[in-house]
């Protein structure tokens, strides 16, 4: 059944966007760096990893939490959600929210958010040494909250709380109308500004802010995706970081995490044109859809929740496949992955198969899980500005299942200006979401 | 504009293991809080929750293969989803990528055998390094699945084959709300024609609960928990903390109605908003929740004075029960409109992240039966005095439509309305 109402819907437009990767805060000098094959990775400062097999990931400047409206506030605030909030400031900057006439309660905010660090409860351990029995597998839970309540700051429980970033972003920028926060690993940014945009063309916001923010580069999550075979061997004689996740390559043998965060302001076309905005681009069309099972219980199949995500995008967007003009995949270098997501762009590409550049940002920026699909987005964007998609670092042959996509291991030329980005979760989840050019004057 | 009934509700809670035990006991006026049974909090500021007891994880509610994934509250909302489903008698009657999820979910608890289990060995000096190497040599890597928030959703999606839309959202005490909500722009622009929504979560963990404690969150009334949780009242001093979940069928209501569904009611309306205020407070004009339930009746076409129930938010703290009071006077009260109002978290404390699914639950039951559940333990209001409080017994009534409001720590709030089946609500 197709969606409803999808003439009464109102146009999307891009009016700012705040970000921070390793490589940079600005879209377009992310780009360039990028083309240029700078490094977003280097050894973690982050935490001590001696004794780990993990040393290299793709670190970001620190936040500078002198820029929040209330310092105070960096106490409560994770380096994530610290990031989250600057983020969200400066994208409400760039689009000069701050000049706009909008009542706080037509504004919105939307975050993709990865869960709570583990890394957070670190105060909380050696209280948990200390009241557990080792030896009989024990543990004294009446001892360990009497001391736990005696001795440590409620700080450290505001801390952990995972729906922060869109709190304390609502906050700082007096946002009062719709929000939530997404939870659904490498999808959630992308689910973000997915509601974003159906918010604004639904007439439920007239401006939003949206994005995702990830900080994996934390010792629980880089152990625990190792231990799960999703990080690239770091132990390998001759390891270079720079050549570590090579997405849709047939050597593709994991990904290396960095650390990112992205937010879009989207707001109505028309009242951000009658307010003389700057206009970045359009959103025009978001589909998402489960797979009714993981990754490993198909792992030659195509990823079939993009193929639905995808026609559920282009039907929102009233478009056909013939109007795609690039598509920026998942792809991480985690090899059973990419061949599904792989599978399925060939179900949804069909006769354009050898037509639509495809590529993957992540083996030069790194996986940036949560964020991925704003990083993603706000990288289009610039894309279709300069009319150009950004190579595929590290790829070189695919995979034979694979053989037709156009991936490259250079920089292809964006023939037309409709771009998709996906996302998807090796657990049984993908979104699609679409953007283009803004069309002057509609 | 597709309207979206309610054809399938499943609740797992304190006072009873399915949808209708746990109903009527609300009704009746029954108080789940007693000393904590899972863990010894002996000595601790509180040291009573309200638990969910003989509960037992049915093999048809999990899909095959994921046992290790599950943890308590997962396993509560895999446990009202069967029901739900069940009672919907969907299944069959929907195309797979017709057919969403959308759960709000809790932050989660590591439990204390976990915890010793992990810690063993470790250097506390260095400790959050050591435990993550520890974490990798013990291979465990069903522990990342357990306790990721994203995991009910998916494994709702591999047991019911749910290949439309899915979410998993967490905004505190308003995620299942939002996700319903959610839901129900999903179905009404046609993403959908079903959707399993709801929520899931338990507190009744070592750290969440010593969390809340050390935020003074939690009702210290130790020597009588029955009486603790007692929204609206004078005497109220913290939530008391909970466990369970409640999911529900929304459907596309020609849908429902050409397979000749059941219908509960009718979901009409949703309102979020933000308070844009602090993280733990409120603001004192209520300007977010107010904003929440007009939003709710405007986006449902609901008259304010078809409105004859509010299930509030009531957490039983000082500040939220004041504030949502006087929000729910200026909405209708001031206009004229007298909605009973009670809060049922007297009765099953507080589901966090449950919270919206359960309460939602409770309205469309509340419109089945035309009966308004109790505020136990609602002796003598501080509050708005004006506010038309059901106090310990339920009250029958005629209720056309019914209200249930969220507010979520970090300032997020939803409200829902729901419309009972045969009426005309001027949804056009």
């Amino acid at each position: 059944m197709a969606s409803s109402k999808v003439s009464e819907r109102r146009e999307v437009v891009v009016t700012g966007i705040g970000m921070m990767t390793p490589l940079g805060d600005q879209p377009a000098d992310i780009l360039r760096r990028y083309h240029a094959g700078e490094s977003a990775f280097r050894e973690i400062t982050l935490y001590a990893t001696r004794g780990s097999a993990i040393k290299y990931a793709g670190e970001h400047a620190a936040p500078d939490l002198k820029r929040l409206p209330d310092r105070k506030n960096g106490k409560i605030l994770n380096r994530r959600d610290a990031t989250s909030v600057l983020a969200a400031m400066t994208a409400f900057k760039a689009a000069r929210l701050d000049e706009a006439k909008y009542e706080p309660h037509r504004l919105g905010m939307f975050v993709g958010s990865s869960c709570t660090h583990l890394g957070d409860l670190t105060p909380t351990l050696p209280l948990v040494a200390k009241h557990a029995d080792f030896a009989g597998g024990r543990f004294d839970s009446a001892a360990f909250g009497l001391e736990f309540m005696e001795t440590l700051n409620p700080i450290l429980v505001l801390k952990l709380l995972m729906n922060n970033a869109v709190c304390f972003g609502t906050i700082s920028l007096q946002i009062k109308g719709v929000n939530s926060n997404f939870m659904q690993q490498e999808v959630s940014g992308l689910r973000a500004l997915g509601e974003g945009y159906l918010a604004i063309a639904e007439g439920r916001a007239d401006a939003v802010l949206a994005g995702g923010t990830a900080q994996p580069v934390e010792p629980f999550q880089i152990y625990e995706a190792h231990h799960c075979g999703w990080l690239a061997d770091q132990t390998v004689p001759g390891f270079v970081p720079e050549r570590a996740a090579r997405p849709y390559d047939q050597t593709a043998n994991g990904t290396i995490f960095s650390e990112s965060t992205a937010f879009l302001v989207l707001e109505d076309g028309v009242k951000a044109r009658a307010r003389g905005a700057t206009i970045l681009g359009r959103v025009c069309g978001f589909g998402i859809a489960g797979e009714g099972e993981p990754d490993s219980a198909r792992p030659d199949g195509p990823a079939t929740g993009v193929v639905r995500a995808f026609k559920a995008a282009m039907t929102q967007a009233q478009t056909t496949i013939e109007k795609l003009g690039a598509v920026y995949g998942n792809g991480s270098g985690i090899a059973v992955s990419d061949l599904r997501e792989g599978l399925a762009m060939r179900m949804v590409l069909g006769d354009r198969l050898g037509e639509v550049p495809f590529c993957s940002v992540k083996g030069g920026l790194g996986d940036t899980a949560e964020a991925h699909g704003a990083v993603s987005t706000a990288l289009a964007l610039a894309g279709v500005t300069q009319g150009v998609v950004p190579a595929t670092r590290n790829f070189a042959t695919p995979p034979s299942a694979l053989v037709g996509l156009q991936l490259a291991s250079t920089t292809q030329t964006l023939k037309q200006p409709l771009t998709a980005i996906v996302s998807r979760s090796r657990f049984g989840v993908s979104a699609v979401l679409l953007v283009e050019a803004a069309t002057p004057g509609r | 504009m597709r309207r979206v009934v309610i054809t399938g509700i499943g609740i797992v809670s304190p006072l009873g293991l399915t949808r209708e035990t746990t109903w009527q006991r609300v009704v009746a006026g029954e108080r789940a809080a007693g000393p904590i049974t899972s863990f010894d909090a002996s000595g601790w500021r509180t040291n009573f929750l309200c638990e969910v007891r003989g509960f037992k994880l049915e093999p048809e509610a999990a899909p095959a293969g994921h046992a290790l994934h599950i943890n308590r509250a997962t396993a509560f909302g895999l446990q009202a989803a069967l029901e739900a489903m069940t009672d919907s008698g969907v299944v069959g009657h929907v195309d797979a990528d017709r057919l969403g999820v959308s759960v709000g979910v809790g932050i989660g608890s590591v439990d204390p055998s976990e915890l010793t289990r992990m810690m063993k060995g470790i250097d506390v000096a260095n400790a959050i390094q050591d435990l993550a190497r520890q974490l990798e040599q013990q291979q465990d890597k069903d522990l990342v699945l357990k306790n990721h928030p994203a995991t009910m959703a998916h494994l709702l999606s591999y047991r019911w084959r749910a290949l439309g839309p899915q979410s998993t959202i967490n905004t505190a005490c308003a995620s299942s709300g939002q996700a319903i909500g959610q839901a129900l722009h999903g179905i009404r622009r046609g993403d959908a024609d079903v959707m399993l929504a709801g929520g899931a979560d338990s507190l009744a963990g070592v750290l969440y609960l010593a969390a809340f404690c050390l935020l003074g969150a939690v009702s210290v009334r130790n020597d009588d928990p029955k009486a603790a949780s007692r929204p609206f009242d004078k005497g109220r001093d913290g939530f008391v903390a909970s466990e369970g979940a409640a999911m529900v069928v929304l459907e596309e209501r020609e849908h429902a109605l050409q397979r000749g569904a059941t219908i509960y009611g009718e979901l009409l309306g949703y309102g979020d908003t933000g308070n844009a205020y602090r993280v733990t407070d409120l603001p004192e004009d209520g300007s977010g929740i107010i904003l929440a339930m007009e939003e709710a009746a405007r986006d449902g076409g609901v008259d304010l004075g078809k409105i004859d129930y509010i299930n509030a938010h009531g957490t039983s703290t000082p500040l939220n029960d004041r504030i949502e009071a006087m929000a729910i006077d200026k909405v209708f009260t001031s206009r004229g409109f007298s909605p009973l109002v009670s809060s049922t978290k007297s009765s099953i404390g507080h589901l966090i992240s449950a919270a919206g699914g359960v309460e939602l639950a409770f309205c469309a039951l509340s419109v089945r039966d035309q009966i308004a559940p109790p505020t136990c333990n609602l002796d003598v209001t501080d509050c708005s005095q004006t506010v038309n409080f059901v106090a310990k017994e339920a009250k029958p009534h005629r209720i056309r439509c019914a209200l249930s409001n969220l507010l979520g720590f970090g300032g997020s709030n939803a409200t829902l309305v729901v419309g009972d089946a045969g009426g005309d609500h001027g949804v056009v």
